[in-house]
């Protein structure tokens, strides 16, 4: 599964921990050690139970957590130690609060604005012009299907969930970053949005051979589109599944390994979600 | 009478306009709990003051004034950034250290600007009378910086304050420094308080180092007046309703000291302006509902979520 030697791999993190300090004063290693390559255009689902280190290590990608050991690599830069804002024109993130991803008094176009201002990495004291921004936000809206191309002027605040998560993955694609991270992007929509955004999504980042990192509690999902699947568990990655090995893979199978790990047995909701119609 | 009060109101309360416009830029825009804007605005009261006396244009007065107020909130900017104090604690130490500048920069209480030129004095070269010359420079400072706000708040650099003032965490995500954007927001809004400052003594013609007090207040109780007129969460609606916000409350006090209120009992009257604004805005509608059972109902969970979500936080 490691990109082929030659090429520069996308996203590279070496020996990489990060660890908190609970309440009580001790000691909680959230990340332990991870060190995980991955090459340009692939297209990663990571899964695992709460706490196993999956959004802190998105988060040490996008810089919004600086790790305690180890490096982070995107696309043969260093940015272990660069604050989030200086990292985006190189990693973007999608949040699973949609109130996390746009400034909600803002229109849709403004957002897209700011988007193009940040990947430029200069805040003008003039308006980009809207010509421009509403150029580029039409490109990546229009493929969403959602209508929301013709709603640019529309207060996202006053916008559903599902409407915004998708303006998000569009957002994060404006000049195609090295590296997208997905944080349960869906977690917080209905079934029907759900499956929206993420079809979305992935049309997008395919279109674009934009490196993805998506966190999902869905297995079945993450077995179907992902390029390669990761698991964690404390801190660490525990499966590590790519090409033609995930063919054989059945969610019940990453279930059970999963029950194992964590202590316990499969939940009803995955006993059921496995017997849905594919 | 009721247009001599109105005309009062417009005269003063045009003079606190930048104040009202750089609490808004402050807590409104930037969500920065920032009372450091009591302290500029009498650090620019100073500054104008002791520069008029000295025969500087009112100009040179007056923009002075304001790079005063925007040290003055930068020096909170920066205890908040180099030693993360909290920005309510920082602000309250940089007013209360404001006071002193004050007197520092007027070596004494109190200035008179008796002789000097103002901002005001061409009135009586142009001959007009002392009220109309106020109002008209009045309505100049306003409609400058009501456009200057306009502008700003719509340029990238305005989006990424707006951005920053409403979520860090995604103003970040988007590329925005944002501790560099809540520096400039506490400056800008610091130099506005600080012309404020300014335009009142130059019109007032004398500096007290006592006017800053309550001002914040003051400012306060126009701009809530002011949102209440509004719902919109765009700039241009809510910069007009700021301005009729502060002439409003002028009238209501012009208004109460005409019918005799005693003027001792102002600020308590500032204050409960304040306070039923905020009360009418966010209670209004349940008071009214709870005329009925399941009304009294529902403001018996909204009273029981707020106890339930109430966070504290800590200053030090």
């Amino acid at each position: 599964m490691p990109a082929s030697s030659d090429l520069v791999p996308d996203l590279l993190l070496q020996g990489c921990t990060k660890r908190f300090v609970a309440p009580g004063r001790e000691l909680v290693t959230a990340v332990d050690d991870l060190s995980l390559e991955v090459a340009a255009g692939t297209f990663v689902s990571i899964i695992g139970s709460n706490g196993a280190g999956k959004s802190t290590t998105l988060a040490m990608v996008a810089g919004n957590l600086l790790a305690d050991e180890g490096h982070v690599t995107v696309r043969g830069r260093d940015v272990t130690t660069l604050p989030s804002w200086r990292r985006i024109a190189l990693v973007s993130r999608v949040r699973q609060n949609p109130q996390d991803n746009m400034v909600s008094n803002l229109t849709i176009e403004e957002n897209f604005a700011l988007a193009l201002a940040g990947r430029r990495g200069r805040f003008p004291l003039r308006r980009t012009s809207p010509g421009k921004v509403r150029a580029a936000a039409q490109e990546l809206l229009e493929p969403l299907g959602m209508g929301l191309e013709n709603r640019l002027g529309a207060v996202s605040g006053s916008l559903s969930g599902g409407q915004r998560q998708a303006i998000a993955v569009a957002m994060a694609c404006l000049g195609s970053p090295a590296v997208m991270l997905l944080d349960e992007h869906v977690a917080a929509l209905d079934p029907n949005s759900a499956a929206r955004v993420n079809a979305a999504t992935e049309r997008l980042v395919r279109e674009r051979k934009i490196t993805t990192l998506m966190v999902t509690h869905d297995m079945k999902h993450a077995l179907d589109h992902a390029d390669r699947l990761l698991m964690m568990h404390q801190g660490r990655i525990v499966v590590d599944v790519s090409g033609e090995q995930l063919t054989g893979i059945t969610p019940r199978d990453l279930q059970q390994r999963f029950a194992a790990l964590s202590g316990g047995s499969l939940s009803d909701a995955s006993l059921l979600a496995e017997s849905s119609p594919a | 009478m009721i247009w001599n009060l109105f005309e009062i109101a417009v005269q003063v309360g045009l003079l606190y306009v930048p104040l009202v416009l750089g609490i808004y830029l402050a807590m409104g825009v930037m969500s920065l709990p920032d009372l450091t804007l009591q302290g500029s605005f009498g650090v620019g009261g100073s500054t104008a003051a002791v520069l008029a006396v000295h025969g500087h244009h009112p100009l040179v007065s007056l923009g002075l004034a304001m790079l005063a107020g925007a040290a003055t909130g930068l020096v909170t900017a920066i205890l908040h950034m180099t030693l993360r104090l909290n920005v309510l604690l920082a602000s309250i130490l940089v007013a209360t250290a404001a006071y002193s500048m004050c007197l520092v920069i007027m070596s004494s209480g109190n200035v008179s600007l008796f002789g000097s030129e103002t901002a005001f004095s061409w009135a009586a070269d142009a001959g007009l009378s002392y009220r109309e010359g106020t109002i008209v420079t009045g309505v100049v400072v306003a409609a400058l910086l009501g456009a200057a706000m306009l502008w700003f708040l719509r340029t990238d650099y305005g989006l990424s304050l707006i951005a920053s003032g409403q979520n860090i965490q995604t103003a970040r995500g988007l590329g925005v420094r944002t501790e560099s954007r809540q520096a400039v927001g506490l400056a800008v809004a610091n130099a506005f308080a600080a012309l404020s400052g300014g335009l009142v003594v130059h019109n007032q013609g004398f500096m007290d180092v006592t006017i800053q007090n309550g001002v914040i207040v003051i400012g306060l109780a126009g701009m809530m007046l002011g949102l209440s007129f509004t719902r919109s969460s765009r700039v241009l609606p809510i910069v007009l309703a700021l301005v009729a916000g502060v002439v409003v409350y002028r009238f209501a006090v012009a208004a109460s000291l005409q019918i005799g209120l005693d003027p001792n009992l102002l600020q308590l009257l500032t204050a409960a302006v304040v306070v039923v604004v905020i009360a009418v805005r966010s209670q209004g509608r349940s008071w009214l509902s709870s005329l009925t059972t399941s009304g009294r109902r529902q403001r018996r969970i909204a009273r029981t979520r707020f106890y339930e979500e109430d966070r504290v936080a800590s200053f030090i």
